[in-house]
């Protein structure tokens, strides 16, 4: 079958609510983000019903574990849940060994919930891009909550929080990691902040520290963000994240989260613009001698970039950008 | 090419090391490893189901295996997952080998199987079919 | 062996020169550092005349199925000359579980027997003298304190006082939490207090059972070489007795004496001797440097030795009655107080009588025939075991720094960092039999494509879960359940108050709880541990 044709019929069998579907274009979609574009019409009405909620922090700081408590309480309210578990892949084999189901089994076999594991792979934004269309196409599905969870190191994962409604940072009490994270720019996009394993010492210190910090960023001065303690291990305190979770969405009313959503789009249109002329730039290569040559000019350093492409594309582009 | 399979160990036997080394030779290879631990033949099927893998590893030292393999099939064929690679590693004894395969296993790894004949045959293997099945 | 380039190490990579003299040993006291058996530093032994006084005790872990059917196995080696009994239990049994709990079906009787009531135990020791008989119970730390109490239970019933009963529980914390790993307990900084429960608990009331039995064994099995073997035991140990040091509820001169111990015997012979023997002068220092110890018997480093099942092969099976069969000698020649012979078919399936009765014989010729235990410590003044026990020694403490430096066994353990440990070192050792650096007959040198031995091959009866089952269905009938309900009641209370569980622990099971019954009662308090075995990296 024609690639198109598989995913518009996946597409429709999603819309009927077959769990097949979804687990195929979710592969469809990893694989060929671009395989999206048959896909989003058919889905595009049934799209912006799902909370979105990110969920960050450093490695060992129980945000599997906590993403499993919240499913639990929303699964007590009758609510259906998504989750997308991203962990990163060896940048010297391409591989991964994706674990975070283990912390989920209490959900394996719950017809409310569907659980995918994604890993990071490589290229232009193209994680975030990968979450994002499958974050809508378990929104599609008919979930009322996507969860999405990653490792808090990095550009790649700042940007998949970014395709979400809300953001939970979350911290540990121990090691210098929270100092780290302070620098690493994950108290910029926190909606919620966590410190989890709140039963370790220097737990309410943290809590602390992290109250002074986020009162001092300009991003919150209109108010502070919530700090929740948990413990992840028996899911005390959990009941509260899930409420301010529900606050946050609240809050998130028409104007704000509209500008949330268009703030996404932009990014999302740049990120398959860019994919997009990257492809097309590289079918180029493959066609055009004449092109190879002036790529190999760069390649070897005899020419900069800049001069190529502004030779290639005569109107005059990057000038123009950069005045 | 195999590039995206889910490892488990059946039932409640604890010994992960088989398990793990292999997940982490297979990652090492380029292959995406779902470890999943130990899990029952349900939740092990229906996991593999929502992750789309091309195969199930699963790593038995129990002396169940037969037990255990015989529902794991049983779950594979009513989830309509027959063309999903089943493959099992651990202590299986050789005169049980063709009754698995009869019973649906392409292939078993007892101990001392070289980790190259094993990435070896992940990278020659393939799903029996890449189209979706009908209904969901 | 392993070679790497021109250098020749042991199975544990120290490098070894091509011969040993006086020079290499020239740092050593001959009194003080080596001394004779039966004296400090115990280097040599634990007795003056060792196996010309009492053999070693011929221990088989054994059990698979039923406890009927396990008792027939038990009195099967009984006749053939055991000393000891060893229990094997199902996976379903080291999980606390009962064998009607979802999902535990497949395993029922797989791995070993199952066990769920005092009545399994009556029935697994029927007609077997356990007032002569020392038996090793060799449960996880979380079935631990109810399956001893299922024991203490049955001795008592047949009117055996526990200040006589003999035995060994194995409830070491790293057991099924970083070698094994057991879905269904509880997290580590729990599950320790209720391996020190069961060790406070015996020092007063059973002192002449050995309430925990630190196995290295199961931590050379996850790769671990030589000296980090001893070294993790006796980090395990360490950490027990400062928990029930900081309980402040006994001097360590009243439970030390009962800790005993259990290694693995490698395949390096000279290597293991070498380590057997280091492990008695460390200990003896633990003892008496660190915590001022003067007494003796808390000194003395008891240990049992399992031959090490992962240097059996699949490929021609026969071969690993060799292994086997060197592996006893190096324990022999390092002075086991108890062996337990694997037996040649164990990676291919549970063993068979002929396999085990292989394995006894084995012991058996060591012990009379070989002629190695007609002197204690005949090695000892070897220049090249000394050096290298001193060898192990040093490494040995310096590894034990760095377990210290990871905060600790239980932080070491819920952190991940042990089982980093285990998984670094056991796919090193892959990759070393891979490369051919490790040389392994059958596997990586003189491999045959047909396989040319015959033997049979164990079944355990597929039909025990619903006979299990079945059993347990009936006395829950049977049984007084407001009585059970009760004492289920008072072991929630006890673990809550921070008292010892074993009294109320021993009331349930002789009410007849269940396993499962009393288990699920930490669970609902601590919750599931989330095992780091991903965290590994």
């Amino acid at each position: 079958m024609a690639r198109q044709a598989k995913a518009t019929e996946l597409a429709g069998k999603l819309l009927e609510g077959s769990e097949l579907a979804l687990a195929r274009l979710i592969s469809l979609i990893e694989n060929d983000s671009a395989s999206m574009s048959d896909v989003l019409p058919i889905i595009q009405h049934s799209l912006g019903r799902a909370h979105c909620i990110g969920f960050t922090g450093p490695p060992g700081a129980g945000k599997s574990s906590l993403v499993n408590h919240v499913t639990r309480l929303l699964r007590e309210k009758g609510k259906r849940v998504g989750i997308i578990a991203v962990d990163p892949s060896s940048p010297f084999s391409g591989g991964a060994l994706l674990g975070d189901r283990i912390r989920m089994q209490a959900h394996s076999l719950d017809p409310g919930v569907f659980i995918r594991s994604m890993a990071t792979r490589d290229s232009y934004g193209g994680l975030s891009r990968a979450t994002g269309h499958v974050i809508k196409l378990m929104d599609a599905f008919g979930m009322d909550y996507v969860l999405v969870e990653t490792v808090g190191v990095g550009q790649v994962e700042l940007d998949v929080m970014n395709t979400t409604d809300t953001v939970v940072v979350i911290l540990v009490p121990e090691g210098g990691d929270s100092v780290q994270l302070m620098k690493a720019g994950l108290m910029e996009i926190g909606d919620i902040f966590v410190v989890n394993k709140s039963d370790r010492p220097g737990a309410e210190e943290i809590a602390l520290q992290l109250q002074v910090i986020l009162q001092m960023n300009a991003r919150y001065a209109q108010n502070t963000p919530p700090i929740l303690l948990t413990q992840s291990i028996d899911g005390l305190g959990v009941d509260k994240l899930v409420d301010a979770l529900r606050d946050h969405r609240k809050g998130l009313n028409g104007a704000v989260l509209e500008a949330r959503r268009k703030e996404r789009r932009k990014k999302e249109f740049e990120e398959t613009l860019a994919a997009v002329l990257i492809r097309e730039w590289r079918r180029l290569l493959e066609a055009d001698p004449g092109i190879r040559e002036k790529l190999a000019l760069v390649l070897e350093g005899s020419t900069d970039p800049y001069s190529v492409i502004e030779e290639m594309f005569p109107g005059g582009i990057i000038r123009q950008n950069q005045e | 090419m195999v590039k995206k399979i889910l490892m488990a160990k059946p039932g409640l036997d604890g010994h992960w090391r088989g398990a793990m080394v292999v997940s982490a030779a297979l990652r090492d290879a380029g292959l995406e490893v779902i470890y999943l631990g130990n899990q029952n033949p349900e939740a092990i099927v229906h996991s593999a189901f929502q992750e789309d893998v091309e195969a199930i590893g699963l790593s038995i030292l129990s002396a169940g295996h037969i037990d255990l393999i015989e529902q794991v099939v049983d779950c594979m064929r009513k989830k309509g997952m027959e063309d999903v690679i089943l493959v099992v590693g651990g202590t299986i004894p050789g005169e049980d080998i063709p009754r698995l395969k009869e019973m649906g296993v392409d292939a078993v790894f007892p101990p001392g199987s070289k980790i190259e004949r094993i990435l070896e045959y992940f990278k020659q293997a393939r799903k029996r079919s890449d189209e979706p099945t009908a209904g969901g | 062996m392993r070679i790497q380039g021109k250098e020749i190490t042991t199975s544990s990579g120290i490098p070894v020169k091509n011969t040993y003299a006086q020079e290499d040993i020239s740092g050593l006291d001959l009194t003080r550092d080596i001394g004779l058996p039966g004296e400090p530093p115990y280097l040599r032994g634990i007795y003056p005349n060792m196996y010309r006084g009492r053999m070693w005790t011929i221990r088989q872990f054994s059990g698979y199925a039923t406890p009927e059917e396990t008792n027939e196995r038990f009195k099967y080696e009984y006749e053939m000359g055991g000393t000891g009994f060893s229990i094997a239990f199902d996976a379903v049994t080291e999980n606390g579980l009962d064998p009607d709990d979802e999902g535990a079906e497949a395993d029922v009787g797989r791995g070993g027997v199952n066990v769920c009531t005092l009545k399994d135990m009556e029935t697994m020791f029927k007609d077997l003298p356990i007032d002569k008989i020392s038996t090793a119970v060799i449960a996880s730390p979380f079935s631990a304190c109810p399956l001893s109490a299922m024991y203490f239970a049955l001795a008592e019933n047949r009117g055996i006082r526990l200040r006589e009963l003999d035995g060994t529980t194995q409830n070491d914390i790293l057991l099924f939490t970083a070698c094994c790993h057991i879905p269904a307990t509880i997290p580590p900084r729990h599950l320790i207090d209720l391996c020190v429960d069961l060790v406070e608990w015996s020092a007063q009331n059973a002192p002449k059972w050995h309430p925990v039995s630190f196995a290295s064994y199961n931590y050379r099995e996850n790769g671990l070489n030589a000296y980090q073997e001893v070294a993790l035991l006796f980090a395990n140990a360490i950490e027990y007795i400062e928990k029930e040091l900081k309980r402040n509820r006994l001097h360590i001169e009243q439970f030390a004496p009962v800790l005993s111990f259990h290694m693995a015997a490698h395949n390096d012979i000279l290597e293991e001797v070498a380590k057997f023997r280091a492990a008695r002068r460390m200990w003896y220092r633990i003892m008496k440097e660190r915590y001022g110890v003067s007494d003796p018997r808390a000194q003395v480093f008891r240990f049992h030795v399992q031959t090490s099942g992962s240097t059996h092969t699949y490929q021609q099976p026969l071969n690993n009655i060799v292994r086997i069969a060197y592996q006893v000698l190096a324990a022999a020649l390092g002075g086991a107080q108890s062996i337990h012979a694997n037996s040649f078919d164990e990676a291919i399936c549970l063993p068979t009588e002929l396999s085990v009765l292989i394995s006894m014989r084995t012991q058996q010729i060591c012990q009379y025939e070989s002629g190695v235990t007609v002197t204690a410590d005949p090695l000892g003044g070897s220049y090249y075991v000394e050096w290298l026990t001193g060898e192990i020694e040093r490494r040995a403490w310096e590894y034990m720094a760095r377990v210290e430096a990871a905060g600790g066994l239980v932080k070491a353990l819920e952190s991940g960092w042990i089982h980093r440990e285990f998984f670094r070192a056991m796919a090193d050792y892959q990759k070393e039999i891979q490369e051919g650096t490790r040389k392994v007959v059958g596997v990586n040198c003189y491999e045959m494509e047909e396989e040319p031995y015959q033997f049979p091959v164990f079944r355990p009866n597929r039909g025990s879960a619903a006979i299990q089952k079945a059993k347990l269905a009936r006395i829950r009938l049977e049984r007084d359940n407001e009585e059970v309900e009760k004492c289920i009641r008072e072991v929630r209370g006890a673990t809550e108050r921070g008292e010892n569980v074993m009294p109320s622990v021993i009331k349930a099971v002789k009410a007849y709880a269940s396993l499962g019954e009393i288990c699920d009662v930490w669970r609902d308090m601590y919750g599931l541990w989330e095992v780091p075995i991903l965290k590994i990296e």
